[in-house]
């Protein structure tokens, strides 16, 4: 007995009518594939709203539907809709197929005919195939409750506390000694100026001591397997050399080491730290980390002052890093930014003129603990600047560097200025391409520096110079830039130069990417599953980004996603258990040779072999159903539910008009 | 021995001809064997471009077919604008084959064809890449020991090439002059534009740009400004004069070609490099190998 | 009938090699005009020019020396954040200028290029001494005693080129010319 197909043609308004004849197409379908089945054929302005899926449900419920076919856009973006709509009038919901008449005809063709006639063979195609279609259930798999949150900036506390305050259990794994990221170099944050140290810090005690929390710092994600609801990842915890359950964190290592290192990393290259040591005095947790590369036992086997000195017997040289396994559920990337290369601007002398900062080496000497004790001075440590110039752009919008705009830098550098007024009553000067304050209170703060005397130069800064021309260049920094709101080419002399450089993503986020499955864009910051929709989800299930891993954002947003992350995690674990799509690979045994040339072909680890029946076996929870077994087996013994080779052949015989009735001569 | 096609350039004929005897020199003492291209014409320099752009391609499509007919690899220019010029037009013609086509039919009536097979070269990258800074210290017989050499790139031999690396700040010349023994100086103006042609079709700002660069070697106590092109040397040097005349300055700073300095290091008699034919005169910069 | 071009296109249209350049990018940042060398010369500044191409301004652009003071030093390509030649911009508007006759009073470089256009199609290779009238007038009276001083001064040294110098495949070069420009007797 054929199967009843309903054929529904969508007009997706103008995107696809505008190109598309759906009449057309809907009346051919109801025509033309009559025979293998097509009982009803309709077109609406727009299937996916309730009343389109109103008129498949009463299709099915009224003739009887035993197969439906919608065309319209990519079943990326509604298959989950049509199909809960046939599960909701009582049909399999893997009974219904997709045809995409919008990104694969009318997005890209632009000729009436042409569009349409394909959309007639992608349609014919769908029918086809949807006749092999058969029934399927999908997987339900446990949630473990646990999560992981990889990075313990802003955004990674806040995701981890909006669990662990749930009720749940969190993984907080950060790489460096402590958590706070770089919001903890931070002095006074935008618009508010309120202290960073001040809002952060208590997060950071939170975490720290919360029941609910696991804090692994010093220590770094090296493996990921697994799937949503299930994953067992390898978390490596590197060698502190310190017992922490001995340590009590009063410092003394840190005081009585001889060997200075500059700190690249806290204190941005400006200030320097010891062998031993805790990255800032509220780190969290409080224990130090000894960097073994510097520190002088370990080099030439001569010092151990911080052994000697310990009065709690906590140094311990021979400590090994340690690999541990976590099952958890879900993952939250909050992995941050890395800051541009000033130096790759050589023009602007930064690394070459002393008085050039970047905005981090800048936060670190206006921060009250920092190595100037938020003195704002000039690299001597002690000589007041008179005129600070600020340059906006370093790296950002530009060709040459980073096509996109890193966000934070106009309401970072009108900090700036501002705290440099405030300290030093300098003359400061920003020179900026456009001011972008879009956010809360952010205009109103542009106002603000300029009611206090800021001044502003349009125009994006050519090069900085010692070169002096002048007297009153000499022994300054020559700041060139044209001032295009008044078409003149100036010369600042400065003693202070600020690049407000721009933001990155960690330089080795893509191989980051890859442990954890995840995508990079054309930029390198990871891409979400729907840019304006859906930004911290991504296209693999159960990983999530939040805060500047998805791209360049300020404080405020970076909490609303992390937040965002854990709400959507939180509602996981509240459903207990997990649907996985039921298209998936299966091994059929009695033809399956035992040459397991599937077994290491499988990215996703699902195949193993069975020896005592010489044969191999997928596990359908850990099998995505990509495909690579079906294709591989020599034996033709693995077929994939959902893409079997009937339904595959079918819909290449309907994509060619095979399944026509022939016309008559 | 490796032949390269050598192309001097109108310049190197008449206000250059320090230049070219002195690049021959040398490249004899190290080993390069720089073949002249039979019957060359000017290149056009950057007088061609404002007047049509087909024409100025052609002008120097034409050298850079008789090159490939000599069946030579490597095209090598001494004057940075030839350079520039044979090096994107080169560029030009192996990626469009619309204005290929249209070149080759105009070289046809002189009986030739281009493929933009060669490897454009300014001569300093011949003596540095091919030769080799150990090399050519080796043959090193009279290091210029403390003399401070300004390394002035120029422009076009840098720019607008993006592909190399620091073009903003490149360290290639002060290698070289390292390599002879000389002290080369931090000289920030080093890739800042002498004028070039301005000198001519706008005098005022060409002498502004030329004052810039003599005062920013002077103060950083430079003994000579070392060039790699014939037109910023003869901006830099002929008219220092004029320069002194229109900001009351005293600039006596010998302006030299880097060939000429390579030949002291490497003990060629000054008179064989050309030294003597300055206005502002070279002879201090021997006291320092002598 | 006829399309008006926007002044825009014509000028993309004189960039060949570069098939035009996307001077609708421009940000108007400011940093060619920040770089240019030349920029306290011209009375408009390259970005000022790009702005006025833009908005279709041809009297005042073909009307200013911008172009004209352009050195040709590629600093302002090689920095562009937009990916904008534009030197090769300036290069276009002088030929767009030449090709229209229309430029502003006073300029040498017209003049110059012409000459040393026909000079070169004549024989093949430069001779300074030709090209010398289209510039030792305009500099003023000293301007001349300058030039004259110099022009002894490298003549003593063996400097300067008596006698003009031509290619031995002159006809077969000026017959290459004349496939892209009929300029010149024909031979």
């Amino acid at each position: 007995m054929s199967e009843r197909i309903g054929v529904y043609v969508c007009h997706c308004g103008t995107n696809i009518a505008g190109t598309v004849d759906v009449v057309d197409v809907a009346n051919w379908a109801a025509e033309k594939l009559k025979h293998q089945g097509v009982v009803i054929a309709r077109e609406y302005k727009f299937m996916c709203s309730s009343l389109g899926q109103e008129l498949i449900e009463k299709d099915i419920k009224e003739l009887g539907l035993t197969r439906v076919v919608v065309a319209a856009c990519s079943p990326h973006l509604h298959e989950k809709t049509f199909r809960t709509a046939a599960k909701n009038a009582g049909l399999n919901p893997y009974l219904v197929e997709l045809a995409s008449i919008r990104e694969q005809v009318s997005w890209v063709h632009t000729d009436k005919a042409v569009a349409t006639a394909k959309s007639k063979a992608v349609v014919s195609g769908a029918v086809s195939r949807v006749i092999e279609n058969r029934a399927l259930d999908e997987i339900k798999v446990p949630i473990n409750a646990n999560t992981l949150v990889v990075g313990g900036g802003i955004a990674g506390i806040q995701s981890a506390l909006e669990i662990a305050n749930a009720g749940f259990h969190v993984y907080l794994v950060e790489r460096e000694p402590s958590i706070g990221g770089h919001m903890a170099q931070f002095d006074k944050t935008f618009p508010t100026l309120d202290c960073s140290a001040c809002i952060l810090t208590p997060r950071m005690v939170e975490a720290g001591t919360h029941p609910n929390i696991t804090l692994m710092t010093y220590s770094e994600v090296v493996n990921v397997s697994g799937y949503i609801g299930n994953f067992n990842v390898t978390i490596k915890q590197k060698a502190r050399c310190v017992k922490t359950d001995l340590c009590t964190g009063c410092g003394i290592c840190q005081e009585k080491c001889p060997k200075k290192v500059i700190d690249n990393v806290y204190e941005a290259g400006l200030g320097y730290r010891k062998a031993v040591y805790t990255p800032f005095a509220q780190a969290v947790p409080n224990f130090p980390v000894m960097d073994v590369e510097n520190c002088i036992y370990f080099k030439n086997g001569k010092c151990k002052a911080c052994e000697k000195f310990c009065p709690t017997e906590a140094i311990d040289f021979t400590q090994q890093d340690e690999l541990m396994d976590v099952q958890v559920g879900n993952i939250i990337l909050a992995t941050g930014y890395d800051l541009f290369d000033a130096t790759r601007i050589p023009q602007y002398g930064y690394g070459k003129l002393p008085n050039v900062f970047t905005s981090l080496e800048f936060e670190r000497m206006c921060n009250a603990a920092g190595p100037t004790e938020g003195k704002i001075v000039l690299r001597d440590m002690k000589t007041a600047p008179k005129t600070v110039v600020v340059v906006h752009c370093v790296g950002s919008r530009d060709e040459n560097y980073n096509k996109y705009c890193s966000g934070i830098c106009c309401m970072q550098s009108l900090k700036f200025a501002h705290l440099v007024m405030e300290r030093t009553g300098a003359e400061v000067y920003n020179c900026y391409i456009d001011i972008r304050t879009p956010f809360k209170d952010y205009e109103e703060f542009y106002k603000r520096v300029l009611e206090e005397g800021g001044h502003f130069i349009r125009g994006k800064v050519a090069e900085i110079t010692d070169a002096a021309r002048l007297p009153e260049e000499e022994g300054k920094l020559i700041v060139q830039v044209e001032d295009t709101l008044i078409g003149k080419q100036r010369r600042i002399p400065a003693d202070m130069v600020i690049l407000a450089a721009g933001l990155e993503p960690r330089h080795d986020a893509k191989e980051v990417g890859k442990l954890f499955g995840i995508a990079c864009g054309t930029s390198g910051w990871y891409t979400e599953r729907h840019p304006k929709l859906d930004p911290v989800a991504t296209m693999t299930e159960g990983i999530y980004i939040v805060g500047c891993v998805q791209g360049p954002k300020d404080i405020p947003a970076s909490v609303a996603q992390g937040a965002a992350a854990s709400a959507r995690v939180l509602g996981k674990i509240f459903q207990k258990e997990v649907a996985l799509e039921p298209i998936k690979a299966s091994i059929n045994q009695e033809t399956c040779s035992g040459c397991r040339i599937c077994n290491g072909l499988c990215p996703f680890n699902a195949i193993a072999f069975i020896a005592d029946d010489m044969v191999s076996e997928i596990n359908p929870a850990l099998c995505q159903g990509c495909g690579t077994c079906v294709a591989a087996c020599p034996a033709g013994a693995i077929s994939g539910t959902g893409f079997s080779d009937g339904q595959i052949m079918a819909q290449i015989d309907g994509l060619l008009f095979r399944n026509l009735e022939p016309v008559e001569a | 021995m490796k032949q390269y096609a050598y192309y001097p350039g109108c310049s190197l004929e008449s206000l250059a001809t320090a230049y070219n005897i002195s690049t021959l020199e040398v490249a004899h003492k190290l080993g390069v064997d720089l073949k002249e291209i039979k019957d060359w014409n000017c290149c056009g320099a950057t007088a061609y471009f404002p007047v049509d752009e087909l024409l100025a391609h052609t002008l120097v499509a034409r050298n850079l077919a008789l090159a490939e007919k000599d069946g030579l690899s490597d095209f090598v220019a001494p004057c940075s604008a030839c350079y520039k010029n044979a090096y994107f037009t080169n560029a030009y013609l192996k990626k469009d084959p619309d204005l290929a086509e249209h070149i080759n039919y105009a070289l046809e009536a002189d009986n030739l064809h281009v493929n933009g097979t060669m490897k454009i070269r300014h001569l300093i990258e011949v003596f540095i890449e091919d030769v080799g800074l150990e090399e050519i210290g080796k043959k090193i017989t009279h290091p210029l020991k403390d003399l401070r050499v300004a390394p002035y790139y120029g422009c076009q031999l840098l720019r607008p090439r993006k592909d190399h690396e620091n073009v903003e700040n490149p360290q290639f010349f002060e290698s070289l002059l390292s390599a002879l023994g000389a002290e080369p100086v931090d000289y920030p103006s080093k890739t800042r534009c002498c004028g070039g042609s301005l000198i001519v079709t706008n005098r005022k700002a060409a002498l502004d740009m030329v004052h810039i660069l003599l005062q920013d070697a002077v103060n950083r106590k430079a003994d000579v400004i070392a060039t790699t092109c014939p037109m910023c040397n003869v901006n830099l040097e002929v008219y220092q004069s004029q320069v002194n005349r229109e900001f009351g300055t005293q600039f006596s700073i010998p302006v030299m070609y880097f060939t000429q300095l390579m030949g002291v290091a490497l003990g060629i008699k000054p008179g064989k490099l050309g030294i003597g034919k300055e206005l502002v005169s070279g002879e201090p910069v021997l006291a320092f190998a002598y | 009938m006829s399309i008006e071009l926007s002044f825009n296109n014509e000028i993309a249209n004189l960039m060949y090699a570069t098939h035009g350049n996307p001077i609708k990018d421009c940000l108007q940042c400011g940093i060619c005009s920040g770089t240019c060398p030349a920029a306290e010369f011209m009375d408009h500044t390259p970005r000022v020019i790009i702005g006025l191409i833009s908005a279709g301004y041809k009297d005042e652009v073909l009307a200013s020396n911008t172009f004209w003071s352009c050195a040709s030093c590629y600093h302002c390509s090689v920095r562009c954040p937009a990916g904008i030649d534009i030197a090769d911009m300036m290069y276009a508007l002088k030929r767009y200028s030449m090709w229209k006759g229309r430029h502003q009073e006073g300029l040498i470089g017209p003049a110059f290029s012409e000459s040393f256009v026909k000079m070169i199609v004549n024989s093949g290779r430069s001779f300074e001494p030709l090209l010398a009238p289209t510039y030792i007038f305009k500099n003023g009276p000293q301007g001349l005693v300058q030039e004259a001083q110099t022009a002894t001064g490298l003549m003593l040294k063996g400097r300067m080129p008596l006698l003009p110098k031509k290619i031995k495949g002159l006809k077969k070069f000026q017959n290459m010319v004349r496939r892209i420009i009929p300029i010149g007797e024909p031979s």
